[in-house]
């Protein structure tokens, strides 16, 4: 009864440890390894119900989470006028689409915007459309 | 009663200590995992916002998995947001798999809880008389109230025996139990036994004489109070103290005329040492006991005894009808019931607490789920500390088995072929060389002179040397050829100096055998044991030729052997202008 006892917590112990490690040192080992990045699935600018409309289709595909603290259209930020909901952290494979509407005033036809996100990290991801 | 455990097993405090360690990293691993599970949560979040002045409407909407912190934040920055009267909203489709993973987690972990705590106690029930007993020999100590000893009545020690009677069975493994430690003793107890079984036996037989009875009947009643005395106040002692009391028994039956023997062995039972005391005391009892098996055989006497006089059974109360007595008895039953529950619990305390704390983990992760984090973490920490403990053993293994290689080796256990000593090498070493001195001379018979056969291999191999007699002929010829052709020898085997600059010798090159004005001349045998260094040589002296500006001679004793790789050689010298000699040429 002993053995069975001691063997079958020795056998329980050595699975937990392998699924630990194995867990552990993949994760010691992103730990180091991670890097950010965005990659746009598309990006267009239109106009719809008489208003101009930028949309961005974004994925998270870095090793990490990526957390974005502004977006900016031209160089110059979109300030919330309420709580800023920033920084926004997106985990790892996060797909997020971004819209922004404002009056054709605004958003003009025939004018390229550059939409980029700002991360924590200090990277710019942009993606250029053009008001049709 | 006082009972002090000394002994806890440590052994099953770490076997389930390690349990319920194994079960929280498993429950951390698990809990880890379904947290890790990709299960994706859309999120919704307008964000009312200007640029350059102008209003600006933009709304993110993103998936990812549930339970990450960043959902936290995200809700959080939400519910600001609809704090503010905006229309920021959040719609979390949670599905219920991380629910139901996290069900199916807990019950196993509780699966495994009940399995294993099972295991446990199948395993103690097992072994509890062992462990009863285990635990009564750790008892060192004790301390008891004395009970009255007087007073006794068949009645009240009937119904003693039949209190006392289902402990019989375990004092009489306790007493076998010691009889391999004190063989004297066994022999004692085995003696005041037989005697007792006689008694025993006459009280199966009618009386025949009633005077004698009377007597022996008193003697052996307050021995058998004692007896029960003894057993009451040193039950939970060791058992060696029980057989003391029993050859207090013997004692007591021997010393049938002395009326203070019951006070001696109540203050013998009082003691932790009354089975040393007894034990130092044997020699004196066994000559009373044999005289008491004398008297008993001269006066033949048969009389009534009960069944507790036998020494294995006693009575705690003392067999009396008196009031106070029985309460006594009640209050020794009742601290005897508590002191074996408490020895019970004791024995169970290395199961209890690792299921304790388990529990409070379960329930935690279960119920709590906002503690679960910091569980998780507690169980990474767990699990850090077994990574360096596993760490440590496979360090030790690992020394472990090299140094087992090391020993296996040194032992000539392994398959490993055993190096000759010098002087088997040295033997070894001479025949080899007689054996191929014999095979090349193809006839005679060396004996075990190495300096003669030095001298036959030299005389064997002397026209193999390049440097010999052989490459001197060459050289002579060389250098007669070379005097007619006016060209006087200007160095033999040294470098050529650097014409460019002066002081300097080319040393890197080689020593040509022969140098002269024009001449950088190379004597060969043409045979293939100079085909070694053939091929560099003749590179290092073209370069040579072409650097001091002189011709290159190859003087060959001979022509070379058919399919030489000298012939290959020599074409490639040919080739490059060089002067090829053989012989007398």
């Amino acid at each position: 009864m002993d053995r069975i006892v001691s063997t079958v917590i020795l056998l329980s112990v050595t699975i937990a440890l392998a699924v630990f490690l194995s867990t552990y040192y993949t994760d010691f080992v992103n730990l180091f390894m991670k890097y950010e990045e965005i990659s746009f699935d598309y990006a267009y600018a239109t106009v719809r119900n008489g208003q101009a409309e930028i949309v961005l289709n974004f994925r998270n595909t870095g090793q990490g989470k990526l957390t974005v603290v502004a977006i900016e259209i031209n160089g110059a930020d979109l300030e919330p006028t309420s709580n800023n909901p920033f920084p926004l952290e997106l985990p790892y494979g996060t797909n997020a689409r971004l819209r922004m509407h404002a009056s054709q005033d605004t958003f003009r036809s025939g004018v390229t915007y550059e939409v980029a996100i700002r991360t924590d990290s200090g990277g710019i991801y942009s993606r250029t459309v053009v008001m049709p | 009663m006082i009972v002090k455990v000394k002994d806890i097993r440590v052994e099953k405090v770490a076997a389930m200590t390690l349990f319920a360690l194994l079960l929280l990293c498993l429950v951390s691993v698990m809990f880890t995992l379904v947290r890790g599970q990709p299960d994706s949560i859309e999120k919704d979040l307008d964000i009312d916002c200007k640029w350059n002045g102008a209003p600006v409407s933009a709304n993110l909407k993103w998936t990812e998995p549930k339970e990450n912190p960043a959902a936290t934040t995200n809700t959080d920055a939400g519910s600001k947001t609809s704090q503010s009267g905006t229309t920021n909203t959040q719609a979390n489709t949670a599905s219920t798999n991380t629910q139901q993973a996290l069900m199916l987690t807990g019950m196993a972990s509780g699966a495994a809880l009940v399995g294993g705590g099972t295991l446990a106690v199948k395993k103690k029930l097992e072994g509890s008389s062992s462990s009863e007993q285990e635990t009564k020999q750790a008892a060192s100590t004790s301390t008891t109230s004395s009970t009255p000893q007087t007073g006794t009545s068949s009645a009240g020690a009937r119904s003693g025996r039949e209190v006392l009677e289902p402990h019989q069975d375990e004092l009489k493994s306790s007493i076998q139990s010691q009889a391999p430690k004190q063989s004297q003793t066994s022999t004692q107890s085995q003696s005041s036994t037989q005697t007792q079984q006689s008694e025993q036996s006459n009280a199966q037989n009618p009386p025949k004489d009633n005077g004698s009875t009377s007597t022996a009947s008193n003697i052996l009643a307050s021995a058998a109070v004692t007896t029960g005395q003894l057993w009451m106040q040193n039950h939970t002692n060791t058992t060696s103290a029980q057989a003391g009391g029993t050859q207090q028994t013997a004692q007591v039956t021997s010393k049938s005329t002395s009326t203070s023997t019951s006070q001696n062995i109540g203050l013998l039972a009082s003691s932790s040492s009354a089975a040393q005391i007894a034990n130092e005391m044997w020699p004196q009892r066994q000559k009373e006991l044999e005289q008491l098996a004398k008297q008993r055989s001269d006066l033949a006497t048969t009389f009534s005894t009960p069944s507790y006089s036998t020494g294995l059974a006693s009575s705690f109360t003392s067999a009396t009808e008196n009031t106070w007595a029985r309460l006594q008895g009640f209050s020794s039953a009742l601290s005897n019931g508590l002191a074996k529950a408490g020895a019970v619990v004791k024995t169970y305390m290395p199961y209890i607490v690792p299921a304790v704390i388990a529990t409070i983990v379960l329930i935690s992760v279960l119920i709590c789920p906002p503690v679960a984090p910091a569980v998780t973490e507690a169980g990474m920490a767990g699990m850090g500390m077994s990574l360096g403990g596993a760490g440590l053993v496979g360090a030790g293994v690992g020394v472990g088995v090299g140094y087992g290689i090391y020993q296996l080796h040194n032992l000539g256990i392994m398959n490993y072929p055993q190096q000759p000593g010098f002087e088997a090498k040295h033997t070894q070493y001479i025949q080899q060389s007689t054996s191929e001195i014999k095979d090349e001379k193809g006839s005679g018979t060396y004996g075990v002179d190495p300096a003669k056969e030095q001298i036959d291999q030299a005389d064997i191999g002397k026209d193999k040397i390049i440097q010999g007699e052989k490459h001197e002929k060459v050289r002579e010829r060389a250098e007669a050829w070379l005097k007619e052709q006016d060209e006087p020898v200007l160095r033999r085997d040294k470098a050529e100096p650097d014409p460019e600059k002066p002081g300097k010798k080319l040393s890197q090159y080689g020593l040509p055998d022969i140098s002269t004005k024009h001449y950088i001349v190379e004597c060969k045998l043409g045979e293939d044991i100079e085909l070694t260094y053939a091929d560099s040589q003749k590179q290092n002296y073209m370069q040579l030729a072409e650097r001091v500006g002189k011709r290159l001679v190859y003087w060959f004793l001979r022509h070379p052997n058919p399919g030489s790789r000298w012939w290959q050689i020599i074409h490639e010298l040919e080739e490059w202008g060089c002067i090829i000699v053989y012989g007398d040429e």
